[in-house]
């Protein structure tokens, strides 16, 4: 599905150059649910944020299914990302102004759906995460688990064939970050592929790969058994 | 107290020196509109608000007959007894103005504005001499008026202020007066007055010019009435005499002075002072909005303040001190900026001001500079001083610095909406200046205005004036000044007239009829020209011919109508070769129709022509008449030729009115002309702060939602989508201005109404060309903001939270 070869990222700061990935080659398959990890500073959510396209200043080759992401102007790349990306965050970044329901629908709002059908996928969104009777509630209004599971409704309701996820447990108490985890197992076992940036080495385990950043070089990219993986 | 209050001022000019971006913007911003404040201020105080110098000035009034008039014959007796059957005045006083030739006894000789009046005038003013006497009871009687009061602006200039003037001797018109007394400063009324003689009644007083005698009344109403009471009886008057007046009239209604000397002007001065109070309102609300935005910046020193014990009335106090400190800059740099407004609209030498005192930066205006000064920073400090004061510590200090208050950014959008909407009513009012001066310079005046110099001459003394009667030698004296004028280099075309179109003075109607015919008389004004004068003026010849060499005494009298009057006095008939008939010296013999011109509008645009004939003057003496010369280059570099071939003909005769038409039309036009230089001078100013505002408030709103516009581009937007909605949220604030406007527009456009001229105070054109440069000015000044949240990056905003 998501193929990067040679993908290098730095930032000039005056006269010196700061390198944040070198030579990264990673190949993702369908369905996969891939775990990148490593210490602070070692690139994880550069590669992240070029994975989602909302990094522009990378260079190398991606290829995302068929195209040529590389090739793509800046709007070409925005459409390929609403169409077919989905993004969590650490701080879910749900709009304070907006109720659980307009927020899980901000992404469909973006791609001309007419009203009637926006409104039929929130609604099954919201009944599959079981929110239905949040929906007309503010974030202010949720506690962390339950904003960080408006994000993920947010990430998922335009069925997006990549879900990336940065540290989407990392502001949450262990229950709510294992339940977190077990609906993206759920949403993978659905058919979604999932990369997710985590320092929890328990959160790794819900994965079936591993990939290892250390400096902006991958030193590791192995799958992972099936025993080490968490109950789902 | 005063150690707090110490300690606020200067801690307030700390922080204003901590920003001096800020502080200068808007200490130029408040300056601008209160110097336009005070200039206005001054004016109103000047023109509309002074204290007339009189005793009880309330119950002088003014008005244009006393209802009697049965001929000159003794026209003191039957004022006087006139006055004295109104039970409701007690005193009244005729009078009327003129230029006159004096001669001071320094043998210098000039020209000098002079007041005749009964010997009544100045106690019916209560006005006393400060130096000399009044006028007795008896001076007003022909042949004991050769007395007169002087100005004390004469007095200094010409009398160096010293005592003996009284006693002293001037000659005016060829007679000889004599001073009896000073007038104090103040007393300047009529205006431009130099003197006063009681020679009202004297018809062979000399002082008279043109034969025109058109005088006022002044009564002084009994002490304990009312003014309804005074125009009930007068009403009554003209009811007896069987006179039908319609509602509209002006006849015999008696007006206080102060409301007559200022009819002219007090709407326009009202209009313009609500025009700078909304500039006022538009800088205050951009200030408050600039200040709202700085104090939500502190809003965690606020908080650390109020959690280490200050009152909200501390917090509160200490930010009205701020913007006090900016107010009081403004105010003195206010003062400077009306001193310099006022020196630009006095340069434009508006003719409509010519009859007021001069404004002056004096004491009054300056307490109303301060005290505006402190409301003004009161008013733009309140909103921000309340939010400093009223903000939760705990929650500021939780959230962090840059969780702005939504309260907050509504309160700024509100008061761009408004800052909006008070422009919008500016611009147009504006607007629709800009359309009466179009529609008026389009106005067919049916004659030349360029390159045409005009200019008067008076004659009088010997030998023009014997035995109170016109000498042949007038004649002599303006064809001798024709034949030079005419040969000077550069001049086209030389002639003359009694009243020419677009001259100050009243004009005089006489009753006109075909006299072979038992007719309906028709009013026209008479005029005495020379030959050549349509032409020099351009006015259409449309039958006949003009006046030649063969026009003499010994002729045929003849006449030229205009074409309006021919077609009344001989409706579908052949005019020339027909006769006319008039009362007094202008048709001792019938004259015969020789030649039928166009009308003009020779009161100006606004005016419709009037019935006029014309007479030669080579038939008729006329002591008064006004040059005119046509040019093809600029016809005030015609004025010291002209000069030089009037002294030429006789030296003793002074020049008056020197101006071109051109400067003639722009007096008539001068209040719109006032109105519409200051009124978009306003509005420009006003558009500026607003749309400094705009950006302002736009780009505060795009600040404040960068992590928003982060997500919303993370999550899916276009970088046009977020533009859109950058300008959308730009559009729905100049909506609500426009709307806003819409309605105050309203209520300013009628006290436009008296100058607009082809165009009506709700005028849809005028609303919709406002409300297309209203929106465009919204999206041109919001457009950088907008662009600047379409760029975001998401990393980088979603990285700051």
């Amino acid at each position: 599905m998501i193929e990067l070869k040679h993908i290098e990222r730095s930032y000039k700061t005056g006269y010196t150059e700061t390198w944040v990935l070198r030579r990264i080659g990673l190949t993702i398959r369908e369905g996969e649910f891939v775990t990148v990890m490593g210490p602070s500073g070692a690139g994880k959510s550069s590669l992240l944020n070029i994975l989602a396209l909302l990094d522009d200043g990378w260079k190398g080759e991606y290829w995302f299914g068929e195209t040529a992401v590389h090739t793509l102007n800046r709007k070409q790349r925005a459409d390929l990302a609403r169409q077919s990306i989905g993004m969590v965050f650490q701080s879910y970044h749900l709009l304070d102004d907006l109720t659980v329901a307009e927020n899980i629908d901000l992404p469909l709002s973006y791609k001309n759906l007419p009203a009637g059908e926006r409104q039929g996928m929130v609604a099954d969104i919201l009944d599959r995460f079981q929110i239905v009777a949040k929906k007309d509630l503010y974030p202010s209004q949720l506690s962390g688990g339950q904003q960080q599971l408006v994000g993920i409704a947010r990430a998922v309701v335009h069925a997006p064939a990549l879900l990336l996820a940065d540290e989407p447990t990392g502001n949450l108490h262990s229950t709510q970050a294992r339940e977190i985890m077990q609906l993206f197992c759920e949403l993978n076992r659905q058919g979604t592929t999932i990369v997710q940036v985590t320092h929890s080495e328990e959160n790794a385990r819900y994965g079936r790969r591993i990939v290892e950043l250390r400096d902006g070089w991958m030193t590791r990219d192995e799958a992972l058994h099936t025993a080490a993986r968490g109950a789902m | 107290m005063f150690g707090n209050a110490f300690q606020d001022i200067r801690y307030a000019l700390r922080q204003l020196r901590k920003s001096p971006g800020f502080t200068l913007t808007a200490v130029i911003t408040i300056s601008l509109s209160i110097g336009a404040n005070a200039a206005i201020f001054s004016m109103i105080h000047a023109i509309l608000l002074r204290q007339l110098p009189f005793d009880a000035p309330s119950r002088v009034l003014v008005v244009d007959s006393l209802g009697m008039f049965h001929g000159f014959r003794d026209m003191r007796t039957e004022v006087n007894a006139s006055a004295q059957s109104f039970s409701t005045i007690e005193a009244a006083a005729m009078y009327a103005v003129f230029g006159v030739n004096a001669e001071l006894k320094n043998g210098s000789a000039e020209r000098l504005t002079v007041a005749e009046t009964g010997a009544q005038f100045l106690r019916v003013l209560g006005v006393h001499p400060n130096l000399g006497r009044d006028f007795a009871g008896d001076e007003d009687i022909p042949g004991r008026d050769r007395v007169a009061l002087i100005s004390d602006r004469l007095w200094r200039e010409k009398f160096n202020a010293n005592s003996d003037a009284v006693g002293s001797t001037i000659r005016l018109n060829g007679a000889q007066f004599v001073v009896i007394g000073v007038l104090p400063p103040k007393m300047d009324f009529p205006a431009n007055t130099d003197l006063w003689a009681p020679t009202i009644f004297d018809m062979n007083a000399g002082l008279i010019e043109g034969n025109v005698f058109m005088p006022s009344f002044l009564v002084r109403m009994r002490s304990g009435l009312t003014l309804d009471a005074v125009r009930a009886e007068f009403a009554a008057r003209v009811a007896l005499q069987g006179r039908p007046r319609n509602k509209d009239s002006t006849w015999m209604v008696p007006t206080p002075v102060a409301d007559e000397l200022t009819k002219s002007i007090r709407n326009s001065l009202w209009m313009l002072a609500l025009a700078v109070f909304f500039v006022l309102l538009i800088a205050c609300s951009n200030v408050a909005a600039f200040m709202l935005a700085r104090t939500e910046e502190r809003r965690g020193e606020f908080a650390v303040r109020a959690a280490l014990g200050a009152a909200p009335g501390r917090l509160v106090r200490q930010q009205l001190t701020e913007s006090v400190l900016i107010a009081l800059a403004g105010g003195v740099l206010g003062v400077a900026v009306a001193h310099f407004l006022l020196q630009l609209i006095y340069a434009m030498r508006p003719a409509i001001l010519n009859g007021f005192p001069r404004p002056a930066i004096d004491l009054t205006v300056l307490v109303f500079s301060a005290s505006l000064a402190v409301a003004t920073g009161l008013a733009f400090g309140i909103a921000p001083a309340w939010a400093a004061g009223s903000e939760d510590p705990a929650d500021a200090l939780r959230v962090g610095a840059w969780r702005a208050s939504p309260h907050s950014m509504r309160l700024r959008t509100m008061l761009v909406a408004g800052q909006m909407g008070v422009a919008f009513a500016l611009l147009v009012g504006a607007g629709l200046l800009i359309r009466t001066t179009a529609n008026i310079s389009r106005v067919p005046l049916g004659f030349r205005v360029d390159h045409i110099l005009t200019f008067s001459v008076a004659l009088h003394g010997q030998p023009y004036v014997q035995e109170n009667a016109l000498s042949p030698a007038v004649e002599e004296f303006y064809s001798s000044a024709l034949g030079r004028l005419a040969a000077i280099p550069g001049v086209n075309a030389a002639a003359m007239i009694s009243t020419p179109p677009l001259d100050k003075k009243a004009d005089m109607l006489i009753p006109v009829r075909d006299d072979n015919a038992n007719q309906a008389t028709i009013n026209a004004a008479p005029r005495l020209i020379s030959g050549g004068y349509f032409s020099a003026l351009g006015i259409r010849f449309i039958d006949g011919r003009d006046f030649s060499t063969v026009d003499t005494r010994a002729s045929r009298r003849v006449v030229i109508l205009s074409q309006d009057l021919a077609n009344r006095l001989w409706p579908g008939r052949n005019p020339i070769g027909q006769t006319i008939q008039c009362p007094f010296i202008f048709c001792k013999e019938p004259p015969v129709v020789i030649g039928v011109v166009s009308p003009n509008r020779r009161f100006g645009p606004r005016s419709d022509s009037i019935p006029e004939f014309y007479l030669p003057y080579t038939q008729m003496d006329w002591p008064s008449m006004t040059f005119i010369l046509r040019t093809h280059g600029d016809p005030a570099a015609l004025v010291p030729a002209a000069l030089s071939a009037i002294a030429a003909v006789d030296p003793s005769q002074p020049i008056i009115d020197i101006e071109t038409m051109r400067d003639r039309l722009n007096d008539k036009e001068s209040l719109v002309r006032l109105e519409l230089f200051a009124l978009c001078a306003f509005a420009f100013l006003s558009v500026l702060l607003v749309a400094i505002g705009l950006f302002g408030v736009i780009s505060y709103s795009v600040a404040r939602r960068t992590r928003e516009i982060g997500i919303r581009i993370a999550v899916g937007a276009s970088r046009t989508a977020v533009l859109k909605e950058i300008l959308r949220e730009s559009a729905v604030i100049a909506i609500a201005g426009a709307g806003i406007g819409m309605v105050l527009s309203l209520a300013f456009s009628r006290l436009l109404s008296a100058s607009l001229f082809g165009v009506t105070a709700y005028d849809t054109t005028t609303l919709g060309v406002v409300l297309l440069a209203f929106m465009v000015l919204a999206m041109l000044a919001s457009y950088l903001p907008a662009r600047r949240a379409a760029s975001i990056e998401p990393m980088q905003a979603l990285r700051t939270e």
